[in-house]
């Protein structure tokens, strides 16, 4: 049975050939050899199964001597229509041609099954057809590549419906009548897939409806609808059927995707700290501000040479007149001075008035403060910074504010001490690593005296933890410990980790001059 | 003579090493020449090399003794200038 749908096909084939070209003779011949094996039936797996193995049988025959002989026949005729065909007219016939073929490699390529069948038949025909299509395959190549996309996706996009199987047989009448190139091309290229030739006209002549979509996928490849359709339907089907299996992976996976996505966001709700994350990351973005050109440019005027003498800002409340002079420390490598730390340390206090809710309630000393605790005979002497704290003159009780930090001055070094009463402990932050155990003593003794003084209680530190803290910035030069003791001041007021390292402090320099020009802390 | 005297106001600039110089001021005297007066004292070409507290206070040198309130007696610390980068320290 399979036998006469096939022969019919070939009675077509016959008809509209050959009185064009000697070559419906050799397609008769291959056609015949492709139906060596058992006739396809309609079940579209069937004829899955049975695509293969007819393509051995071709190859062979491809190579055999009598072949060669009338391919060399015809390679003369065609070769001249061929490239007529590519320079004038039939451009995109060859190009359809070549990009089925491009089509069939990259489909093989998804289809893992079949693809080590496919891709060496169609190496094998390329180089069989090698004398004489090398170069039109060379020219067309981007244009067929370009135009197969677009056929897929106008396959894609048309829905299956109204496809006639007159319409399909019209498309295959008319790619007959294109000429004697397309045969040619169609016939070298049936070498591996005229079983499936014949598959697909037995479908078409018991109108199957499965079919149909074949004749869809020619009608929208409107522009050259050729007989080369015929083997690019079953590869089609293949691909329908492989997509069909990758789309069952696809909404397993989707539901997958679906449920994590659920089980985020439900976690997500569970956890109502999520905002107070997100402030923390605005918090420590906020130290780390870039600076405006326009900032830039004036801190940069400020720091030139030629303002030396000049009064720049005066710190009203601390009486303290910064020269270009003294802001000069804040250039890269200079060491600081105190009148820039005590500036910044008021500006610290400033900043915090301004914005309470935002920073810690701190207390800043000024950077002769513990110079003057311990000066006198027996290295502590509160009674000559007893009057320094009433709150008369702080405007605030010393003994409410959750940390109290005293900049320690050694000699030619800066690093800082702190009364944390917020954690009950005395923390000693020295950029260099340094350890000064007598600092935190005489701190501790301070705070018990400060708030014997002020409040008449008594208060038991003993149990207050002295810290010297190691998780901190490391300084790696012999001039940044200023910039390091006041930035360590600034980040633990904000109540946040010492987050910045010694590549920031060039930046934090420049910052600091902005700050005090400003005569305002952010 | 007596209502000059009462216009003195005696005050103390302790240094660090706790010595004590003593002046005897007019109200209406600037401080900054107070303090170029201490420093001549110490030696000192330059006045800014101290800074000079009233409990704690900065005192600015284009102000009087009057307009800072400071009173007879009252004991005002000079310090010398801090700076620090911390390359040779040694603990």
């Amino acid at each position: 049975m399979g036998a006469l749908t096939s022969n019919r096909k070939r009675g077509n084939d016959f008809f509209s050939s050959n009185c064009k070209s000697p070559l419906s003779n050799l397609s008769k011949k291959l056609k015949l050899s492709a139906l060596n094996p058992p006739l396809p039936s309609k079940s579209t797996v069937q004829r899955f199964f049975k695509y293969p193995d007819p393509i051995n049988p071709i190859r062979r025959e491809v190579h055999a001597p009598c072949r060669k002989l009338r391919f060399g026949f015809k390679q003369t005729k065609s070769n001249s229509v061929n490239y007529k065909g590519v320079s004038e007219y039939s451009g995109s016939e060859m190009g359809n041609c070549l990009s089925r073929k491009h089509e069939e490699t990259k489909r093989s390529d998804f289809d893992g099954l079949r693809k080590d069948i496919e891709v060496k038949d169609i190496d094998g025909d390329d180089a069989k057809e090698g004398f004489f299509e090398d170069s039109s395959i060379e020219e067309v190549e981007a244009w067929g590549c370009k135009n197969s996309d677009f056929d897929i996706a106008a396959a894609d996009a048309n829905g299956f419906e109204d496809l006639s199987i007159d319409e399909l047989e019209r498309c295959c009448e008319k790619s007959d009548l294109l000429g004697q190139e397309v045969d040619d091309d169609v016939q070298i290229l049936d070498d591996y897939d005229g079983n499936d030739l014949s598959v697909l006209t037995t479908g078409l002549d018991d109108g199957n409806v499965k079919e149909e979509s074949v004749g869809k996928m020619i009608d929208s490849l409107a522009m050259n609808p050729t007989s080369d359709s015929y083997f690019y339907v079953p590869l089609y089907r293949k691909l329908l059927g492989s997509v069909e299996k990758i789309s069952d992976n696809l909404k397993r996976l989707q539901f997958q995707i679906g449920l994590n996505e659920k089980s985020l966001e439900t976690n997500r709700l569970l956890r109502p700290q999520k905002k107070e994350e997100q402030v923390i990351e605005d918090a420590i973005s906020e130290p780390f501000v870039p600076l405006t050109e326009e900032e830039h440019d004036e801190v940069s005027c400020s720091l030139s040479k030629s303002n030396r003498r000049k009064v720049l800002v005066t710190h009203k409340n601390s009486n303290i007149d910064i020269t270009g002079e003294i802001l000069q420390c804040l250039r890269p490598g200079a060491w600081l001075n105190d009148e820039v730390i005590n500036v910044y340390l008021e500006l610290l206090k400033e900043r915090e008035k301004r914005e309470p809710q935002k920073f810690l309630k701190c207390h800043f000393f000024n950077t002769f403060f513990y110079k003057k605790l311990i000066s006198g005979t027996g290295g502590y002497n509160y009674q000559s910074v007893r009057r320094w704290t009433s709150q008369r003159k702080l405007g605030y009780s010393l003994l409410e504010c959750d940390k109290i930090f005293v900049p320690i001055h050694k000699e030619i070094h800066w690093c800082l001490a702190v009364i944390n009463k917020k954690d009950q402990k005395f923390q000693y932050l020295d950029s260099l690593r340094g350890r000064d155990s007598n600092v935190l003593k005489v701190l501790a003794s301070y705070f018990v005296d400060e708030v014997k003084d002020k409040s008449g209680k008594h208060i038991d530190v003993s149990s207050w933890k002295q810290e010297f803290v190691e998780d901190l910035p490391e300084q790696k030069n012999g001039y940044d410990c200023g910039v390091f003791m006041i930035k360590n001041a600034d980040f633990y007021s904000r109540d946040i980790g010492l987050c910045f390292n010694q590549g920031d402090m060039p930046y934090f320099r420049m910052r600091t001059a902005k700050e005090l020009l400003r005569l305002k802390a952010d | 003579m007596a209502e000059g005297s009462r216009k003195f106001i005696k005050l103390k600039i302790k240094a660090q090493d706790d010595t004590i110089l003593h002046f005897k001021v007019n109200p209406s005297t600037i401080m900054k020449d107070i303090f170029m007066s201490y420093s001549s004292k110490k030696q000192m070409m330059n006045y800014k090399v101290f800074r000079f507290f009233f409990d704690g206070k900065r005192l600015s040198p284009k102000k009087t003794v009057n307009e800072l309130g400071l009173k007879n007696g009252d004991e005002i610390d000079a310090m010398i200038h801090q700076d620090g980068g911390g390359s040779a320290c040694n603990y």
